[in-house]
């Protein structure tokens, strides 16, 4: 467990310092932190999957906090919390199946169980779709227990269990660690092989001869474009350099070293060159649930121009970006000021800054903000893994990959063990 | 400059529904100016109204024309409280210092300055209206004389309140009133159908001096702004001296009607025509590689290979005079920039080419002096293509070389042109920046958060004024790659005490929810409202319409054009674009050091782009605040009347 603990600390410096970046690897290194949390775990007999979720739980809200801006962490740590539910079901499911089975035959049925099993494997069926699938019509139709009875009946689910099979006890304590060691692996896969399955895509939106316009530099939308130029299309790609970090160089020298025709703008240029651009593509940091999209700075500017041309504005994410929280007030809640030593120098302005006068508060403030927010309504399209989506649809979307339970994983209380 | 005047009269009516800009009334004021001052102690330059701030951008309707003893307590009132003029006053004078030295940049000179205090009365007659006599008008000609009898002393103090009037409809009718005994009123008094009448008659003189004109239509009621310009220039005919002029005037009716349209631009993807510019070009200029394939149409030259040929030829180029020479250099190498700067510098320098010039034999100095202004103006594009504002006034200066009577004195005519020109910087760019500076100070209230985008003297001199007048605000100030023009900005603006917030552009969605007002300056306004300024402008509009933010655009009326221009592809001015592969302080950014190897990569620096009217909220102009939409209006009027 030290070391466990050390690695976390390690992790955890490293988001305070930003010394991770770029939300793809901070996906994946929070993944394989977790998956590594996961298997040194010790398991109590009674309660695995509650005892993994707490100290999913414990470690990840400490991670979040460490970043709370970087939205890739929460998800991950709700995406594992996901997981560990899911596994669980799955196991408790098969189990309450074999035990539907061997209900008659088998005679170790306590009193108290004993007019419960179907009942209760019924139960937690319907308890655990509600809690782990969207809601749909159909559980909403089943007059079952609600959503507060879930972690309870879960739980008794697997006391239930633990009571009725001792016999496998221990084998499938290792079965549950073993599968979602797996299905995170699964996932730490899906991560880095996200942009493969997006610009699979590409040659369904990048048609011949068109302009495509993006900002800064996003490894999504240089693959993307790259995979459309690979299937014989050949169009012409402007790139705003995305002051003040200036990825777009690298991103026009990346692309002109796929071959791309590539026009390198100032992004104050943006509103000139928009009328004659066909599409829009850009990468994001995170997209909200309800569709808007936390961008690198300058994107806002880049969606309204697209807005007044009517041209469309495509936003490129992998599935971890996915964050099913909904933004308030994102510009300030969810920013990030940088230095403003981007900007100007420190010494620049010594010479007329008169410190000594006046009221102590410095006449000049220089704002660097890391991130923009795009509103669902500038949105056309998002192109995530799983294919195209409206920016209405995300919601949808995102409730296929976390429980509501673990929407809030700063405020639950550290309870159990 | 007499057939100017008259040549108003027929779209009058037009004017007044205008209402808030006083053509009429700046005519009565420049005439009657002297004697108003000569009323007042000559020392306070600025009247009262010129204090009146709020009035300024819409007077009660039809106050010019009728209501002057009412209007006159609506004008002054509010702001005129016992403590304030003097104060302002104080300030006024500061803001006209202010004023030159950002106008003329590096190559500040104390001229315009002086130009201000100390012009010659022949300025001031010059503008008001001494030019030529126009025979068809005796009024007028009466009205002349009444003017050269007033001593010349009080001249000099006269220019302010033709300025003041532009701004001010109460102050315009103020004048008049104190005024009985000038020609002014009686004039007022033509009825419609004299005017009418009038205009009948020139209109058939200037169809007969055309000698079988091309166009009929032209003498018809329906006049078109562009005929009626082609009728004003006619109008000298008759009006000047000698029937030897003649000649003279028939030369200029096609040509003005030739310039009514604006030319086509030159296309530089037009090969023929490209060849045959590169013949006539002082210096061979290598095209750059790597052009943007949609800029194909603008031109673009390697700069480090421009700079020290133009400079080895520097002696050995007989045709183009020293100062113009020296004026294009700086355009070159980017030390003057804006365009006030640029024009101010460019019309210093035609004047001192027209003090060294004298008129070979054989030949006239109206055409000679054109022709020589012609190759300075095709040398400067070389160095830098025009801005709108040095088109405006080279335009303008042409004019009045053709206009010079063939009878007068060489001396004589670089005399008047000399007037000329410092006349018109002094008006058109100088006080009109005050009157401008003072009506966007009305605009800025306490605890305001302001935005500007790059460097525009108005909007930096509108600050600083309402800085010293004591409102507490805030600037946030934009800036971007690659000129980065805001620094400088900036460090003037947090020199002189004000708070202030600094910021790339990309930033302007996230720091636009506190801002309350957005200021921006503009290269030149077009007359379907398009507002033609440096890149960036739009998007800084655009996100502040978004966000419900007025934007107030700042721009002396010289550089109002009547091109249109729908986006900002069809016409704009391509940069250097070595300049955007590196970022000034920056060393880690150098991905693109060797960019120009690269065969599918195009780097593109747009210096100008245009804003489609409708983010903008109200255009801060030296004849008042009005909407975009007005701006064709006064392109139209300010050409007929003030120009030729």
């Amino acid at each position: 467990m030290p070391d466990i603990q050390a690695l976390v600390n390690e992790f955890i410096i490293k988001l305070k310092k930003r010394k991770v970046e770029g939300s793809q690897e901070t996906a994946k290194l929070t993944a394989e932190l977790l998956r590594s949390v996961i298997s040194q775990q010790r398991v109590p007999y009674n309660n695995q999957a509650g005892a993994l979720i707490d100290a999913m739980k414990a470690v990840g809200e400490k991670l979040i906090a460490a970043n709370p801006v970087e939205l890739a962490v929460g998800n991950i740590v709700r995406r594992v919390l996901h997981i560990i539910r899911e596994e669980d079901l799955s196991l408790t499911t098969a189990a309450v199946a074999g035990l539907n089975l061997s209900a008659v035959s088998d005679d170790e049925d306590d009193g108290e169980q004993e007019d419960h099993p179907v009942l209760s494997a019924a139960a937690v069926a319907a308890a655990a779709r509600s809690t782990l699938r969207p809601p749909s019509l159909q559980t909403l139709l089943e007059d079952m227990p609600d959503s507060a009875a879930i972690p309870q009946s879960s739980s008794s689910g697997g006391d239930s269990e633990g009571k009725s099979k001792s016999a496998d006890k221990s084998s499938r304590t290792r079965r549950l660690k073993h599968d979602i060691i797996e299905a995170v692996n699964e996932l730490i896969q899906d991560i880095s092989t996200c942009h493969e399955q997006i610009s699979e895509q590409a040659v369904e939106h990048i048609h011949q001869n068109e302009v495509i316009l993006t900002l800064g530099r996003s490894r999504t939308v240089m693959e993307f474009l790259c995979a459309a130029k690979e299937k014989k299309r050949s169009f012409r790609v402007f790139v705003a350099e995305g002051a003040p970090r200036y990825q777009g160089h690298v991103l026009a020298k990346e692309l002109v070293a796929r071959g791309l025709q590539t026009t390198l703008i100032t992004d104050s240029a943006v509103f000139a060159m928009i009328s004659r651009v066909n599409m829009v593509i850009v990468g994001a940091h995170a997209v909200m649930a309800n569709g808007g999209v936390i961008a690198p700075v300058g994107l806002n500017m880049v969606a309204l121009a697209a807005q007044r041309h009517a041209v469309p504005f495509v936003v490129l994410a992998g599935t971890h970006k996915l964050c099913p929280l909904y933004p308030h007030n994102p510009e300030v809640l969810l920013n990030e000021l940088k230095s403003p030593s981007e900007l100007l120098d420190f010494g620049e302005f010594s010479d007329c800054m008169d410190f000594g006068s006046g009221n102590g508060s410095p006449l000049l403030h220089v704002v660097n903000p890391a991130f923009d927010y795009v509103p669902p309504k500038l949105v056309s399209l998002f192109i995530t893994d799983t294919g195209g989506h409206n920016p209405s649809y995300m919601y949808r979307l995102i409730a296929d990959y976390y429980s509501a339970d673990d929407l809030v994983v700063q405020r639950r209380p550290v309870s159990g063990n | 400059m007499e057939a100017r005047r008259t040549s108003r009269h027929p779209i009058d009516p037009k004017v007044r529904q205008v209402g808030f800009f006083a053509t009429g009334a700046l005519r009565d004021c420049s005439q009657s100016g002297p004697l108003e001052l000569s009323s007042s102690p000559p020392v306070s330059n600025i009247s009262p109204t010129r204090n009146s701030i709020s009035p300024v951008m819409i007077p009660p309707p039809r106050q010019s024309s009728d209501t002057f003893v009412l209007s006159r307590p609506l004008a002054v009132p509010h702001l005129v409280s016992p403590l304030r003029p003097p104060v302002v006053e104080d300030r006024m004078v500061v803001g006209s210092f202010d004023a030159s030295e950002y106008l003329l940049g590096t190559s500040a000179s104390s001229r315009i300055v002086d130009a201000e205090f100390s012009e010659d009365s022949s300025v001031l007659f010059r503008w008001s209206g001494s030019g030529k006599l126009s025979s068809s008008l005796p009024s007028v000609g009466f009205d002349l004389t009444a003017m050269k009898s007033n001593p010349p002393a009080l001249a000099p103090a006269a220019i302010k309140p033709a300025a003041m009037i532009e701004k001010s409809g109460g102050a315009v009718a103020k004048i008049p009133s104190e005024l009985p005994t000038s020609s002014k009123p009686l004039r007022e008094k033509t009825t419609k159908a004299e005017r009418r009448a009038l205009q009948e008659s020139q209109r058939a003189a200037k169809a007969a001096s055309k000698a079988g004109g091309n166009k009929p239509s032209a003498a018809s009621g329906v006049a078109t702004p562009m005929k009626e310009k082609a009728s004003k220039a006619v109008k000298q005919v008759p009006s000047s001296v000698a029937t030897s002029e003649k000649k003279g005037g028939e030369r200029n009716p096609e040509k003005d009607k030739k310039k009514d349209i604006p030319h086509p631009r030159m296309q530089f993807d037009d090969l023929n025509r490209v060849e045959k510019a590169k013949r006539r070009a002082v210096v061979k200029q290598t095209e750059a590689r790597n052009r943007v394939e949609l800029f194909r149409h603008l031109p673009q030259y390697e700069y480090g290979t421009h700079f020290p040929k133009l400079e080895s030829k520097f002696f050995q180029l007989d045709p183009v005079h020293p100062a113009v020479q020296k004026v294009g250099l700086q355009y070159l190498a980017g030390d003057i920039v804006g365009g006030n700067a640029r024009c101010i510098a460019m019309l210093q320098a035609f004047k001192e080419a027209i003090k060294d010039y004298s008129t070979p034999p054989e030949k006239t100095l109206a055409r000679d002096l054109t022709a020589k202004i012609g190759s300075y103006v095709s040398f400067l594009i070389e160095c830098r293509p025009l801005s709108i504002s040095m088109g405006n006034s080279i335009r303008f200066l042409k004019t009045r070389i053709a206009k010079l009577p063939l009878t007068v004195s060489e001396s004589e005519a670089k005399e008047e042109l000399y007037t000329d020109i410092d006349c018109f910087i002094n008006d058109k760019i100088v006080l009109a920046d005050k009157v401008i500076v003072n009506n966007a100070a009305t605009k800025i209230r306490d605890g305001d958060v302001l935005l500007t985008y790059g460097c525009s003297c108005v909007v930096e001199m509108t600050m600083l004024y309402a800085h010293e007048l004591g409102k507490q605000f805030r600037v946030v100030v934009i800036d971007s790659h690659p000129k980065f023009e805001g620094k400088a900005l900036l460090r003037r603006l947090v020199a002189k005490g004000l708070s202030c917030s600094y910021t790339h552009i990309n930033a302007v969605s996230y720091i636009m929810h506190e801002v309350t007002r957005v200021f921006l300056g503009a290269a030149s306004i077009l007359s379907n409202g398009t507002v033609y300024s440096r890149v960036g402008t739009a998007c800084v509009a655009m996100v502040a319409h978004a966000f419900r933010v007025p934007v107030l655009i700042c721009c002396e009326a010289y550089k109002f054009h009547e091109r249109v221009q729908l986006d900002s592809i069809c016409s704009n001015e391509l940069g250097d674009p070595d300049l955007i592969s590196k970022v000034a302080g920056r060393a880690d950014v150098n991905y693109l050091d060797n960019w120009h190897e690269k065969e599918n990569l195009e780097l593109l620096n747009l210096i100008y782009d245009a804003t489609p009217s409708d983010y903008v909220s109200i255009v801060i102009t030296d004849y008042g605040m009005v909407p975009p939409t007005s701006v064709p209006v006064i392109v139209r009027d300010y050409r007929q009347h003030l120009w030729i």
